[in-house]
């Protein structure tokens, strides 16, 4: 089904085939999401999504979101368009083996400290509506790397794949939560 | 079992308990809309609580809807959000719940529940994180949606959350409780999750509404009647005499307007000790339905305390002089927050029952099922659930690039952070 999905949603960014679409910068894309998800929390009020409201309430509410939503899909083009450049660019770099995605990936970014060290940041979420603990596996820039989660305690951790720069970490310390998250730090070591 | 094991348990500081104060929430649009609502009442309320705290160490409030209080910060001077902040800081002002509104718990979806109390507890944490604790609501604060669903506790729970209170269940449901005690009680979200889903409970029979005796402002007809030399109707034919097992009686505030101040005249010693009998009448009936001696009394009603000046310094009077003759009165009252309340019931260590069921449908009467707006305006919901998918697919596809370039990120990672960098999923079940 996922590539059912792309291969539509690339024909869609076609030149002349698709929908045509203007990248839209980040920073304006976030403000109205920000918007939206705001509008959204008010449409969760007992007297809205309920119903329960005077014609004229209702009326203000269908302006809301209507505008809002329509920020929202003007922003969605423009999400494909980097998706399907993302997937392309990490194939890329995959093949090449070259550092993939120095700005925005599945690699993590490294921080530099002000003391002169580096760390990474991962997140890893479980969007289940149960715990769960298993292996997974994080792109990194880095071979050496010594990994904490966000309580300073060390995760096993080892390199898979030097080569492909892929980190493997193992036997993660804790499960995580349902709905829940733990943040991973890479450090050199 | 115990309530507090899992949840109330949880490093609470010692609270020195005197008096309570708590409050209602304002709709976020339902007789008129949001922006009506804020410019009539709420930009009002919210700044004359402000007023009315600042200084008086005693009186305590507590706020719900933060989509309100966004709206109203953005209006404000440095000096005013300085001291919302400071009363915020020293406990005077609690943050309740923490969601962008206190949503239904029918007809809402779990991506939205959880998305709508994201945005409120991240913008609360953006503006007031630097306090530590008091910044992290405790507490919900479900007391006017239509039924109650055990979806909440599972959340609210997993959001260490201490306790949550409501007062929509079904009425003979809730007169059964009464007699037994069980207006209290831990409350299991989910079987599957066990006993981390497990919330302790509060109900109110009485609603978020206080004795309109007692709400001196918004040209109440009730309050009217409170006037010059008090002469409080009803009290006559109260008793006046107390049973001694009400020690301590806590009294909850709640945020409301006065439309006109009536500036009840309180000065007569006989008129208000008529006053606080009505009060302590009030309170003695509703504790006779609870498991301990604490009562929590939420004062206030609908967009109330827009004079909340008045609206305190009549109380503080009653008040004053139940305190001022616990013996006669055999009640010891004060403001107090719900988290206050909380604590010092889990001081107490009382066990309660546990129960695991939904409380739909609502039920207000004997033909009054509230089943109607499960399906009402149809095609608004469906509206609703569209937009739901829009956002969906526009907010979550999008990595944020800037931000791995950003040096300035906090830590911890704040929520919308996380939340835009969940496609870091590394487990295959997404």
């Amino acid at each position: 089904m996922y590539v059912l999905a792309k291969a539509r949603a690339k024909s869609y960014l076609t030149p002349g085939k698709g929908i045509e679409y203007t990248p839209i910068p980040w920073k304006s894309a976030f403000t109205e999401l920000e918007q939206l998800r705001r509008t959204q929390g008010i449409m969760q009020h007992h007297d809205a999504i309920t119903g329960t409201m005077r014609a004229q309430v209702l009326a203000d509410y269908i302006s809301m979101v209507s505008t809002d939503v329509a920020h929202a899909e003007g922003i969605v083009p423009s999400m494909v368009a980097v998706m399907m450049a993302k997937a392309a660019r990490l194939r890329q770099a995959f093949e090449s083996n070259a550092s993939p995605l120095p700005s925005y990936s599945l690699t993590p970014a490294w921080k530099t400290q002000p003391d002169g060290s580096k760390h990474m940041v991962a997140v890893l979420y479980n969007p289940l509506a149960w715990s769960s603990k298993r292996i997974v596996t994080v792109t990194v820039q880095e071979a050496r790397i010594r990994v904490v989660d966000n309580n300073g305690d060390e995760v096993p951790s080892q390199v898979r794949d030097a080569t492909r720069r892929l980190l493997h970490m193992r036997d993660v310390a804790r499960e995580v939560w349902w709905c829940s998250w733990m943040v991973f730090v890479g450090a050199c070591a | 079992m115990r309530y507090g094991t899992a949840h109330l348990a949880l490093s609470l500081c010692p609270v020195e308990l005197t008096c309570r104060s708590l409050a209602r929430c304002s709709d976020p649009g339902w007789l008129r809309t949001f922006e009506e609502y804020y410019l009539s009442d709420v930009s009002h309320i919210i700044t004359s609580i402000t007023n009315a705290l600042d200084g008086n160490a005693s009186r305590r409030f507590g706020w719900v809807e933060v989509s309100y209080l966004e709206r109203w910060w953005r209006d404000q001077s440095s000096d005013m959000r300085a001291k919302f902040t400071r009363l915020v800081a020293n406990g005077q002002l609690e943050l309740l719940m923490g969601g962008w509104v206190s949503s239904d718990e029918a007809t809402s979806n779990y991506m939205q529940v959880v998305n709508q109390m994201t945005e409120g507890h991240r913008w609360l944490q953006e503006h007031f994180g630097s306090l530590g604790r008091v910044s992290r609501p405790r507490v919900g604060w479900q007391i006017d949606v239509f039924g109650l669903s055990k979806v909440y506790p599972a959340l609210f729970s997993q959001m260490c959350f201490d306790a949550n209170a409501a007062w929509r269940i079904s009425e003979p449901e809730m007169r059964d409780y009464m007699p037994l005690h069980e207006l209290e009680f831990v409350w299991r979200g989910s079987e599957s999750i066990g006993p981390a889903s497990e919330l302790l409970m509060l109900l109110l029979p009485w609603g978020y509404e206080a004795p309109k005796e007692f709400l001196w402002e918004n040209n109440n007809a009730a309050a009217v009647r409170l006037t010059g030399d008090i002469e409080v109707k009803n009290v006559r034919n109260r008793p006046h005499c107390l049973p001694a097992c009400l020690p301590a009686c806590l009294l909850c505030v709640s945020h409301s307007l006065s439309r006109c101040s009536l500036s009840l005249s309180l000065s007569l010693s006989l008129s208000l000790a008529q006053a606080a009998r009505m009060l302590v009448n009030n309170l003695r009936d509703r504790a006779n339905s609870y498991n301990t001696k604490q009562l929590l009394f939420p004062w206030g009603h609908d967009f109330r305390f827009k004079d909340a000046a008045t609206m305190f310094s009549n109380m503080d009077r009653i008040i004053n002089e139940v305190n001022s003759n616990i013996a006669q009165y055999g009640v010891k009252l004060r403001y107090a927050t719900p988290v206050e309340y909380f604590d010092q019931l889990n001081r107490l260590n009382v066990a309660f029952p546990t129960k695991n069921k939904d409380f739909f449908p609502y039920h207000a009467g004997p033909v009054n099922w509230w089943t109607g707006y499960y399906t009402s305006r149809p095609a608004f919901k469906k509206m609703l659930r569209d937009a739901d998918h829009i956002q969906r697919v526009a907010e979550v596809r999008e990595p944020p690039r800037e931000h791995f370039h950003c040096e300035t990120i906090t830590w911890p990672l704040t929520s919308v952070y996380l939340h835009r960098h969940w496609y870091f999923v590394a487990m295959d079940d997404r």
